[in-house]
C-alpha cells in the first residue's frame, strides 16, 4: 500500500515538473541584478521555469549568431541594442509587441513597424576611481577622457575589451563619435599606452579598481556605485565630454516553435513592476517610472549621455572591432 | 608403431565453441571496449582534425587555417609562449619534486606522512585557484608585494615589499610549478623506491664517494622516472588553461587562445586549428614518455632488495629543512587562499566575513553549481572506475585475441596525450553535430542526445583521466596470480563470477584509489568542461572561472575553497574506508 | 603414436599434437597415452614443451594440429570448462581472499539445498589431503606444503577425469618436497584418478610416476617405466638427464658388440641406437656401474686408471678416475657404496684397474 502511494506521489511530482514550462533567456544583465529582477516574475508566474545563459555582451551576441541555424534561445533580455540591430538585420528576431510596449519612449525602441526590440534601460560610461590608490600615488582625480591619456596615469588604467564587452564597445563607439574617426583612433592609441590590461567583462575594470589591482577602471555607472555601497573606496566619475551609452533591450527570437511563455516573459519584462526594478539600478529607463534617480548618478542623466547614432554603431561594429583587435589585442586577457 | 589405421587427424584443430561461451562473451566485451574507446577518443579527435581543415562556412580549405595562424604574429607568439612556460615549469618542478621525493623515500626524516599529504594538496584545487591566490600574494595589493600591507615598513622601517611582476609569464610559471610539483614528486618517489640496495652496497664497497654514488648509481637508476616526470610536467603546463586565464595578463598562450576563438568569437575553425597546434607537441612528449616507460619496466629486478633509509644526521637535517620549507610554502599558499575567501574587502577592510560564500549575487550558479560538480564527480568516479577497471581486466586477463587487446591497450593510453581542452573542443563538435556525413550520406547522429547533459560531462571526465586509472588498474591486476582465470575456467565457473568474488576484492585498494583520483580531479577540472557545461548544468570550477572573469575574485576564491573542502572530505572518507578495508584484509593479505 | 581412441584401453591420449608460436615450434608431433588410474610424468628441461603439452591436454591452449581424447571422447575442440579436468598450478593460484574451505568449494554449485552437501564434501576433501581443521584459514596463513594440498583438494573437488599437475612441488624446499611426493602419490593411488605431472626434477618423476615421458625441444624422446628409462636410456640426452652418465666419445664400432676406444677394445652389448660398423660412437656408462679393483680379470677386459679425485657423499663416494685410454687423462666417475670404498682403501693418486661391464655400457651415435 505504501509503495502505491509513493509511486503516485512520484508520478504527480514528475507530472508537475513536466507541466512546468521552460524558457531559455539569453541576457547580458549583471549577475547581481538578475535575482532581484526575477523576484517579481517568479511571484507572478511560478510555473514558468526560466533558464539563463548570461555572459558579456560580445559573447552572447556571438553565440546567438553562431546558433542562427538552430536557435536555442527563446528570448533576449537586456542585451545591447546595437547587437539587437545586428540580429534584426540577420533576420533572427520575431516582431512582438509586449503589453506595455506602447509606454516605451520612441527613442528607446526599434524604429521599425512594428518595433522588433524594446529598450529597458540605458547604461553609460563611468570611471571607477580608487581614491586610496590615487592618494598613495599622488595623482589627481581624472574628470574627462582627455585626462586619461595624461602620462602620470601610465599603467594605472584598465578597460573592457569592446569585442567581448558591451561596455567596452559603447565607450569606443562614443570616443569615435565624439572625436571623429581619425582623432578617435589617435586618442585610443595614446590611451592604450596607459592601459595595463583589457578585461573580458565590463564590470571587471571596476572590480580591479575596487581591490586596488588597478587605479582607474573604465566601466559603467551602476557598477561603481554598487561597489561603493559595498564599502570599497571607489569614486564614480562621469567624463566631462559626455558618457557613451547603450540601451539594454529585449526581443523575441524567431524560431520554429515559439513558446507562449516567451511572450509572457517579454510582457513582464517591460511592465511597470519590472521597470521599477530597473530604475533602482539605472538613471534612465525605458519609460519614466517616477522612481528617484539612484544616488551617485548625475542629476540630469540625459545631459551626460552623448548623442548616440545607433545605426552607425550597428553598421560599423564589425569594422570597428576588427580595427581595434588589430591595434590593441595583444594586451587583452583571455576572453570567454 | 602399431598397425591400427588411425582416423585422419585434422590439420587445423576445429575449435567448436558453444554460441554463448565465455570466450565469445569475453571477446565480445573486449570488442565493445575497443568500439567504445574508438567512439569517444578516435572519432571526436578525427572530427577536430577535420574541422581544422575547413573554414567557418564549411568549405574545405586544407592547411589555410594553419597558414593563417602562423602568419599572424600575435597568434603564433602563443606557441612560443606556451613552450617557454612549459620549459621553465619543468625546469623548476622536476628538481623540486625530485628533492622532495628523495627526502620522503631515502632519508629517515620524521613526519613523512604529513609531508606527503601536504604535497598532494595542490591537486585538489582547480588550477584557477593558484592564479587567484598568487594575486593575493603577489598582485598589486598582494601580501608579499605590499610587505604585508606595509606592516613591515611601518614597524621595521624597511621596505619589505617585493613586486615580482605577477601578471604574465612569472605568474603562470609559478602556478604551473605548484600544479605539477605533486605529480613530479609522485612519479619520482615511485622511481626512487624501486631500486636495488645491492647496487649501493656494491658501490660503497668499491669506495665510491656519496656524490659519485649519486651520479653513477642514483640518477641512472631513476632516469626513466626522471624522463617521465619531465614529460608529464611539460605536457601539463603546456596545456593548462586555468592559471593563464587568471594571471596571464597580456601573455597569450595556446590554451587561452583556443578559448578566445571558440567561445569568444565562435570561430570554431580557428579554435580547432589552435587545438591541433596544441596537440602535436603533446603527442610527441607522450610518445617519448611511453618509450621511457617501457624501458623502465625492464629495469625492475624481481628480487631487488629495498634500500634502507639514510642514516647520516646532516643529510637528514638538510632534507628535513627542505621539506619543511616546501611544506611551509604550501601552507602559506593554502592559507592565503582561505584568507582571500574570508576577508571582507581586500585590502581595505581586513575584517573577516563569510559574505563571499553567499553566491546568490554572483554568476556561475553558486551552490547549485557546487552540487552539480559533486554529482558529476561522483558519477565520474563510479562509472570511470567501472569502465577502467573492467576494461583493464579484459585487456590483461583475456587469453588470445591479442590484436583486440593491443588495440584496446593503445586506445586506453591515448587519452594521456589529449589535453582537456582538446577533449572538450572535440566533444563540442562531435556531440553537437545533429548529423554525421558518412561517405556523402547524412545520418542522424546517434550521440546527439548527450549534448548538454550531465552524461557528456561525466564522459569527458572519464576519458580525460582514463589512462592513469587504466594503468593503476593494470598494475594491480598484474600482481594477481596469472592462473586465476584458468582455475575458474577449469571449474566451469564463469569469469565474471571470479571477477566479482576474487579479482575485485583483492584489488579493492586499487579500485578505491582510482575512484578517489577520479572524484578529486573531476571536482577540480576546468579545461574540458568549460566547453561542455550548459545553462542548466553549471559547475563549480566553471563558476570560479566566470566569477574571476567578472572580477569577483574573492567569491571565486571562496568557491575554490568549497571545491577543495569537498575533495578533502571525500579523500578522508576514502582513507577511512581504505583503512577499514586493510584491517579486514590483514588476515588474508600477503605480509 | 597412433592409437585409436579407447581401442587400446587408454584413458587419455594425445595424438600428433603440434603447437607453434610464430616461428617457434613448441610441440612437434607429440603424442602419448595414459591408462586409467595411471600416473604419468612429463619430464624435461625448461623450454622442452612439457607445460605447453599439459595446457593443451587441459584445454587452456589450443593446439595447431593433433587430437586429445579423454575416456573415448574426442575433446580436442572443447574448452577447458567442458573437459572435466582438475589442475594444480605451479603457483597454486589459491584465491587469497577466500578461506581454504571456500577455495576448495569454489567450483561446487551452491543452491538453497546444497549448503550442507558442499560443507560435507569440502571436509571430506580436506581430510583426504590431511588438512582437517584448517577450513577457516586463509592461504597466507598456511605453509607452502599446506597451500599445495589445498590446491590439490580444490582440483579434486569436482571429481575430475584427469588430474593435471604443473610442477606442483617446485616452489617448496627439499624436505617438504620429499614428504609431499609420497603424499600426492598415495592420494592419487587411493583415488584412482589418472594423473599427468609435469616436472623438470628427475627424482620426482622416478619416484612418483608409473610411466615417464621424456621430452626435449618439443619432441618425445623416450617413454616408459622409470626403471626402463633409467636402465635403458634411448639417447645420450635421456641418459644424461636422468641420473648421471659417463660419456666416452670417439669409440669406433669394429663389429657386433665390439668397440675400439683408443688402443683398447671393449665389449659393448647395448645399442639403443642403430650404429654401422666403422661408425664413430659415444659410449656411456653410469657411475654406479663402473666396477673398481678387479685385478684378477684378463687384461683386455680391464682398464688401468688412476684415482684423481674423491668426493665423500655420505652413503656413497664418488671417485674421479683418470684413464690412460683413449686419450691420456680421459676422466670418468664412479659411485661406490661407502662400504666398498672403505674396503678398497682408496686415496688420490692410487692406480687401479677398473671394469666396464659390457651389459652396462651403451653405445650411442656420435653427436
Amino acid at each position: 500500500m505504501k509503495r502505491i502511494v509513493l509511486a503516485l506521489a512520484a508520478v504527480l511530482i514528475l507530472a508537475a515538473n513536466a507541466l512546468a514550462a521552460e524558457i531559455l533567456v539569453y541576457t547580458a544583465l549583471e549577475d547581481d541584478q538578475i535575482p532581484r529582477y526575477m523576484k517579481s516574475f517568479k511571484e507572478k508566474h511560478p510555473d514558468i521555469d526560466v533558464k539563463f545563459v548570461r555572459d558579456s555582451t560580445g559573447i552572447v551576441t556571438a553565440r546567438l549568431l553562431a546558433e542562427k541555424d538552430n536557435p536555442q534561445a527563446d528570448v533576449v533580455w537586456g542585451l545591447s541594442a546595437v547587437s539587437l540591430m545586428q540580429f534584426k538585420a540577420a533576420g533572427l528576431l520575431e516582431p512582438y509587441t509586449p503589453a506595455d510596449g506602447g509606454k516605451v519612449l520612441a527613442s528607446f525602441k526599434d524604429a521599425g513597424t512594428p518595433p522588433v526590440w524594446y529598450g529597458i534601460d540605458a547604461w553609460m560610461t563611468g570611471f571607477c576611481v580608487n581614491t586610496v590608490e590615487l592618494k598613495n600615488r599622488n595623482l589627481p582625480l581624472p574628470e574627462s577622457f582627455a585626462d586619461l591619456i595624461k602620462p602620470e596615469y601610465k599603467g594605472q588604467v584598465t578597460m573592457p575589451n569592446p569585442a567581448s564587452s558591451g561596455t567596452g564597445f559603447l565607450t569606443v563607439s562614443a570616443i569615435l563619435q565624439l572625436m571623429g574617426e581619425e582623432k578617435g583612433w589617435a586618442y585610443l592609441d595614446k590611451l592604450n599606452d596607459n592601459i595595463s590590461s583589457y578585461t573580458h567583462s565590463g564590470s571587471k575594470p571596476c572590480k580591479l579598481a575596487g581591490t586596488g589591482e588597478s587605479t582607474i577602471g573604465i566601466s559603467f555607472g551602476y557598477r561603481g556605485l554598487q561597489q561603493k555601497k559595498k564599502g570599497e573606496p571607489i569614486e564614480t566619475v562621469f567624463p566631462k565630454e559626455g558618457s557613451g551609452w547603450d540601451l539594454e533591450a529585449n526581443a523575441l527570437v524567431k524560431k520554429a516553435a515559439i513558446k507562449p511563455e516567451a511572450k509572457t516573459f517579454l510582457d513582464w519584462a517591460v511592465s511597470p513592476e519590472a521597470m521599477q526594478e530597473y530604475a533602482q539600478s539605472f538613471a534612465v529607463t525605458g519609460y519614466p517610472t517616477g522612481t528617484p534617480i539612484p544616488e551617485g548618478y548625475p542629476a540630469e542623466p540625459t545631459k551626460q549621455m552623448i548623442k548616440n547614432d545607433f545605426d552607425w554603431a550597428a553598421k560599423n561594429r564589425d569594422a570597428i572591432l576588427a580595427e581595434w583587435t588589430k591595434r590593441y589585442d595583444g594586451k587583452s586577457e583571455p576572453k570567454k | 608403431m602399431t598397425g591400427h589405421a588411425a582416423p585422419p587427424v585434422p590439420d587445423q584443430s576445429d575449435w567448436r565453441e558453444p554460441l554463448f561461451s565465455e570466450r565469445r562473451l569475453r571477446a565480445l566485451l573486449l570488442l565493445g571496449v575497443v568500439l567504445w574507446l574508438g567512439l569517444v577518443v578516435v572519432l571526436p579527435l578525427g572530427q577536430l582534425l577535420a574541422k581544422s581543415l575547413y573554414d567557418g562556412s564549411g568549405t574545405f580549405v586544407g592547411l589555410a587555417n594553419f597558414r593563417a595562424y602562423f602568419a599572424n604574429p600575435a597568434l603564433s607568439r602563443s606557441l612560443a609562449n606556451s613552450l617557454r612556460v612549459a620549459l621553465w615549469t619543468t625546469a623548476l618542478a622536476v628538481p623540486l619534486g625530485f628533492a622532495f621525493a628523495y627526502g620522503l623515500t631515502r632519508t629517515a626524516i620524521p613526519g613523512k606522512g604529513f609531508f606527503r599529504g601536504l604535497a598532494m594538496a595542490p591537486l585538489f584545487a582547480p588550477t584557477l585557484l593558484y592564479g587567484i591566490t598568487l594575486i593575493y600574494l603577489f598582485g598589486r595589493k598582494g601580501l608579499v608585494t605590499t610587505g604585508f600591507f606595509g606592516f613591515a615598513s611601518r614597524t621595521l622601517g624597511i621596505d619589505a615589499g617585493w613586486d615580482i611582476g605577477l601578471y604574465g609569464p612569472v605568474g603562470i610559471i609559478i602556478s604551473e610549478t605548484i600544479f605539477t610539483f605533486p605529480q613530479a614528486m609522485l612519479i619520482l618517489s615511485i622511481a626512487l623506491r624501486t631500486t636495488d640496495a645491492r647496487l649501493y652496497e656494491a658501490a660503497r664497497s668499491l669506495g665510491a664517494s656519496p656524490p659519485r654514488i649519486f651520479f653513477t648509481v642514483t640518477l641512472p637508476g631513476v632516469k626513466y622516472g626522471l624522463l617521465s616526470a619531465v614529460f608529464v610536467c611539460f605536457i601539463l603546463s603546456f596545456t593548462d588553461f586555468g592559471a593563464p586565464k587568471v594571471v596571464g595578463g597580456q601573455y597569450n598562450v595556446l590554451a587561452t587562445d583556443i578559448y578566445k576563438q571558440v567561445i569568444g568569437q565562435q570561430n570554431f575553425a580557428m579554435g580547432a586549428t589552435v587545438g591541433v597546434v596544441l596537440l602535436f607537441p603533446t603527442l610527441l612528449a607522450f610518445f617519448l614518455d611511453r618509450l621511457a616507460q617501457r624501458r623502465q619496466a625492464a629495469l625492475i629486478v624481481a628480487r631487488a632488495v629495498p634500500l634502507p633509509p639514510c642514516e647520516t644526521a646532516l643529510v637528514n637535517r638538510l632534507y628535513f629543512a627542505f621539506c619543511s620549507l616546501i611544506a611551509l610554502l604550501l601552507l602559506i599558499f593554502l592559507g592565503t587562499a582561505l584568507l582571500a575567501s574570508l576577508v571582507r574587502v581586500w585590502p581595505y577592510d581586513l575584517s573577516l566575513s563569510l559574505r563571499h560564500f553567499r553566491f546568490g549575487d554572483m554568476g556561475g550558479g553558486g551552490y547549485a553549481a557546487l552540487g552539480n560538480s559533486v554529482a558529476m564527480a561522483g558519477l565520474s568516479a563510479i562509472l570511470g572506475t567501472a569502465a577502467t577497471f573492467g576494461s583493464a581486466y579484459l585487456v590483461e586477463k583475456t587469453r588470445g585475441a591479442s590484436a583486440l587487446r593491443q588495440t584496446a591497450y593503445f586506445l586506453s593510453m591515448a587519452p594521456l596525450a589529449l589535453p582537456g581542452m582538446v577533449i572538450g573542443l572535440a566533444y563540442i563538435f562531435f556531440f553537437n553535430a545533429p548529423a554525421w556525413q558518412v561517405a556523402g550520406v547524412r545520418l542522424p547522429s546517434p550521440v546527439h542526445w548527450l549534448y548538454g547533459t550531465m552524461g557528456l560531462l561525466v564522459l569527458s571526465n572519464v576519458v580525460h583521466f582514463y589512462s592513469v586509472c587504466f594503468l593503476t588498474a593494470t598494475t594491480a591486476l598484474k600482481q594477481l596470480d596469472k592462473e586465476f582465470e584458468a582455475v575458474s575456467e577449469s571449474m566451469a565457473v564463469p569469469f565474471y563470477r571470479t571477477f566479482w568474488r576474487v579479482t575485485v576484492p583483492v584489488c579493492l585498494p586499487a579500485v578505491l584509489e582510482i575512484a578517489q583520483f577520479l572524484f578529486v580531479n573531476a571536482m577540480a577540472t576546468v579545461s574540458a568542461v568549460i566547453f561542455l557545461y550548459s545553462a542548466d548544468l553549471p559547475l563549480a570550477s566553471v563558476a570560479v572561472a566566470n566569477m574571476d572573469d567578472a572580477g569577483d575574485t574573492a567569491p571565486a576564491a571562496a568557491m575554490s575553497v568549497c571545491i577543495v573542502a569537498v575533495s578533502i572530505l571525500v579523500r578522508l572518507l576514502f582513507g577511512a574506508a581504505a583503512a577499514r578495508l586493510s584491517r579486514r584484509s590483514q588476515r588474508w593479505m600477503a605480509p | 603414436m597412433d592409437q585409436t581412441p579407447g581401442a587400446d584401453g587408454s584413458y587419455l591420449a594425445a595424438q600428433n599434437v603440434v603447437k607453434r608460436y610464430g616461428r617457434f615450434t613448441a610441440l612437434n608431433d607429440v603424442g602419448f597415452t595414459a591408462a586409467r588410474g595411471e600416473f604419468v610424468s612429463v619430464l624435461g628441461p625448461s623450454g622442452c614443451g612439457k607445460t605447453t603439452l599439459l595446457r593443451i591436454v587441459a584445454g587452456l591452449e589450443r593446439q595447431d594440429a593433433g587430437r586429445v581424447v579423454i575416456s573415448g571422447r574426442d575433446v580436442s575442440a572443447l574448452p577447458v570448462s567442458r573437459r572435466n579436468v582438475g589442475i594444480v598450478f605451479q603457483s597454486y593460484a589459491l584465491f587469497p581472499n577466500l578461506t581454504a574451505a571456500d577455495n576448495v568449494a569454489y567450483g561446487l554449485r551452491s543452491g538453497p539445498q546444497a549448503g550442507g552437501n558442499i560443507a560435507r564434501r569440502v571436509n571430506e576433501l580436506l581430510s583426504l589431503v590431511g588438512l582437517t581443521g584448517l577450513q577457516g584459514k586463509y592461504p597466507a596463513q598456511l605453509s607452502g606444503g599446506q597451500q599445495q594440498r589445498v590446491a590439490l583438494a580444490r582440483a579434486m573437488a569436482l571429481s575430475p577425469d584427469i588430474l593435471l599437475l604443473d610442477e606442483p612441488l617446485s616452489a617448496l624446499d627439499a624436505k617438504v618436497r620429499a614428504r609431499l611426493r609420497g603424499e600426492i602419490k598415495a592420494l592419487q593411488t587411493r583415488l584412482g584418478v589418472t594423473a599427468i605431472m609435469v616436472t623438470h626434477d628427475q627424482e620426482e618423476a622416478l619416484t612418483m610416476a608409473d610411466r615417464i615421458l621424456v621430452m626435449d625441444h618439443g619432441r618425445v624422446v623416450q617413454h616408459g617405466t622409470p626403471r626402463a628409462i633409467y636402465d635403458q636410456p634411448a639417447t645420450p640426452f635421456v641418459a644424461a638427464f636422468i641420473g648421471s652418465m659417463n660419456f666416452l666419445a670417439g669409440a669406433q664400432k669394429r663389429g657386433q658388440g665390439v668397440y675400439q676406444l683408443g688402443r683398447r677394445t671393449l665389449a659393448v652389448w647395448r645399442e639403443p641406437q642403430a650404429i654401422e660398423t666403422g661408425q664413430t660412437a659415444t659410449l656411456g656408462i653410469r657411475p654406479e656401474d663402473v666396477v673398481l679393483g678387479h685385478e684378477e680379470l684378463p687384461a683386455d677386459e680391464r682398464l688401468p686408471a688412476r684415482v684423481s679425485g674423491l668426493e665423500f657423499r655420505g652413503a656413497t663416494t664418488r671417485v674421479t678416475l683418470a684413464l690412460a685410454d683413449p686419450r691420456p687423462e680421459t676422466a670418468i666417475e664412479a659411485d661406490l657404496p661407502a662400504a666398498r670404498a672403505r674396503e678398497l682403501g682408496l686415496e688420490t693418486g692410487r692406480l687401479l684397474q677398473i671394469l666396464l661391464p659390457p651389459d652396462r655400457v651403451s653405445a650411442y651415435q656420435a653427436a
